[in-house]
């Protein structure tokens, strides 16, 4: 075999398998996204079409006959609140952790990240029980109360990474000027940390978005939010698959609107920081 | 700033002390409070409650479909942590070297990680589906009897594993990838220059100091994985039988559909322990790592 036939070899195998891989992921999502907008003939014809003329009574019957719109509205404020308080809380505590080290503060820290690797269902028990001598259950503050729990830890680990990479210079030269403590930090790191504040606060709201088991356990008619109406679908209900499909797009919808902004930085969240990425 | 004055330093102090004062209160106090019940045979329905000490974790010494849950829980553990791994980084080597169009395509690679578990679990129970799946389609298609993974207890767990690694695998190659990246140049072409070969490369020289990375990525999906619990709710549902009944959907239903609270506690409690052991190994390791 001849050198240049032999280079094109790799790259072709290469490409070959991106290809695989992108078709292999895109597909579910692809698949539910033209579900919701098939007739129930299209949805159910085998050979599955591919080509067909779309229609949008899915939708208008998720919204009318289920209140799809009051679970979107749910899931829109829990989401919202959840992330402006932990922005407001986790930040300072970031920045805390980002700059001082005390006693303890090692620990404190690593207290912090270990709630969020702490298994749900763990924690859920006594907080549905605690929820339930609140009276808060079934509320959209009891739920925003305990998706903190998780979002927390989420803000201050990937805010201590952000401030971390703001030199201190420009905050001693603001003390020197007769600026506080608190002054510099209220302008001059976070106006600077502006872009990671909004990153931070996107994944937090992904995350809250998604979250399932503590909704699912401490929600019912009045603040469920849509994944838990979703999960209402099973497959035992085969025969609403239009409308499950038009439920899920519009659940999945704000995280396709984000995804292109923040999917590098999506992983923080994972992992809370520990690799940049 | 010295140590003497970072001890009577009250403003980093002022800065955390909402958020850890709210986790507490949020986390501390009812975990208390769960450790307290799992000592009771408190039970939600009847309202009954009286204090039978261990009695509940001697019972979880007994229980076989805890163990049972236990064990499904760490094969798909294992087989989706690995799976994901080794796929992921396969992908993060190729877009590691063949970076053209990499930028268009890298978001629609990482779109899974990022959407809703639960509607995750509903797109492969529709694609599962043996009537009018896409799946069984393709499986008549290649001439096999068309059949539902998710129905059939052979195949169910591999069904939920399948969804779990397409969620995942982005995770896996987008932290390898960036690993990939940060890594030196300067030892590659000594290496060249020395005449290794491709697999020398790898094995002796890549591998090693992405290690890091890969520990990270290791202990992050595992503890994940272990919580599992959206994907297979919506999924399975824990069947057919218990087949696909992982950890966290046993305590669920122990807690929730039976209303045994002082024994869910105690099965948190296991739990708990079992994550903290895990994560404190895994911690151990990339210290010296």
């Amino acid at each position: 075999m001849n050198r240049s036939a032999k280079s094109l070899i790799e790259p072709s195998a290469a490409y070959l398998i991106l290809l695989a891989a992108l078709l292999f992921s895109v597909f579910p999502t692809f698949w539910i996204l033209s579900t919701s907008v098939k007739t129930r003939m299209d949805i159910f014809s085998i050979p599955p079409k591919w080509i067909f003329v779309p229609t949008l009574e899915h939708f208008q019957n998720v919204l009318t006959d289920f209140p799809f719109g009051k679970f979107f509205f749910n899931s829109l404020v829990v989401a919202t609140t959840t992330t402006i308080v932990a922005i407001a809380l986790g930040s300072p505590t970031a920045y805390a952790f980002a700059r001082y080290t005390f006693r303890g503060s090692k620990d404190l820290s690593f207290w912090i990240l270990s709630l969020r690797m702490a298994p749900p269902i763990a924690f859920i028990l006594p907080l549905y029980l605690l929820m339930s001598n609140l009276k808060l259950l079934d509320t959209q503050l009891g739920l925003i109360i305990v998706d903190l729990t998780f979002a927390l830890p989420i803000v201050v680990w990937i805010m201590i990474g952000f401030f971390q990479s703001i030199p201190r210079e420009l905050e001693e030269s603001a003390l020197v000027d007769g600026s506080s403590r608190l002054g510099a930090f209220w302008r001059i790191v976070l106006p600077l940390s502006l872009p990671g504040l909004w990153t931070t606060a996107v994944i937090s709201f992904i995350f809250c978005w998604n979250e399932f088991l503590y909704a699912l356990i401490l929600t019912g008619a009045n603040a469920r939010t849509l994944p838990v109406a979703i999960s209402a679908f099973n497959t035992q209900r085969g025969i609403l698959w239009g409308e499950m499909g038009a439920a899920s797009v519009i659940a999945i919808l704000p995280v396709l609107m984000f995804a292109t902004f923040v999917h590098r930085h999506f992983v923080k969240g994972l992992t809370l920081g520990a690799v940049k990425g | 700033m010295n140590p003497m004055t970072a001890k009577r330093d009250y403003f980093p102090l002022f800065l955390i002390a909402p958020t850890v004062i709210f986790l507490f209160l949020v986390v501390i106090y009812p975990m208390i409070y769960s450790l307290y019940l799992s000592t009771t045979n408190f039970d939600l329905s009847s309202g009954e409650q009286s204090f039978i000490a261990i009695e509940n974790y001697l019972q979880i010494l007994r229980d076989s479909a805890f163990f049972e849950s236990l064990g499904i829980t760490l094969i798909l553990t294992a087989v989706t942590v690995s799976s994901s791994l080794l796929i992921g980084l396969g992908l993060a080597m190729i877009l590691n070297r063949y970076t053209r169009g990499r930028a268009a395509i890298l978001p629609l690679l990482l779109m899974p990680m990022m959407l809703t578990p639960v509607v995750i679990g509903l797109m492969w129970a529709m694609m599962y589906n043996a009537d009018y799946g896409v799946f069984s389609y393709l499986l008549g298609f290649l001439g096999f009897e068309r059949r539902s993974l998710t129905g059939n207890p052979s195949t169910a767990l591999l069904s939920v594993i399948v969804a779990d690694i397409w969620q995942w695998t982005p995770f896996m190659m987008i932290l390898l990838l960036s690993g990939l990246q940060s890594l030196p140049e300067e030892p590659y072409e000594a290496a060249q220059i020395d005449g290794a070969s491709k697999l020398q490369t790898l094995r002796f020289m890549t591998l090693p100091m992405l290690m890091p990375t890969i520990l990270v990525a290791i202990i992050f999906r595992t503890l994940d994985a272990i919580k599992i619990f959206d994907i297979v709710y919506t999924l399975t549902a824990g069947g057919p039988g218990t087949v696909t009944e992982v950890v966290s959907l046993f305590i669920y239903r122990t807690g929730f559909r039976f209303f045994h609270m002082g024994y869910a506690s105690a099965l948190s409690w296991v739990l708990l322990v079992i994550t903290i052991v895990i994560s404190q190994v895994y911690i151990k390791l990339i210290r010296t790592a």
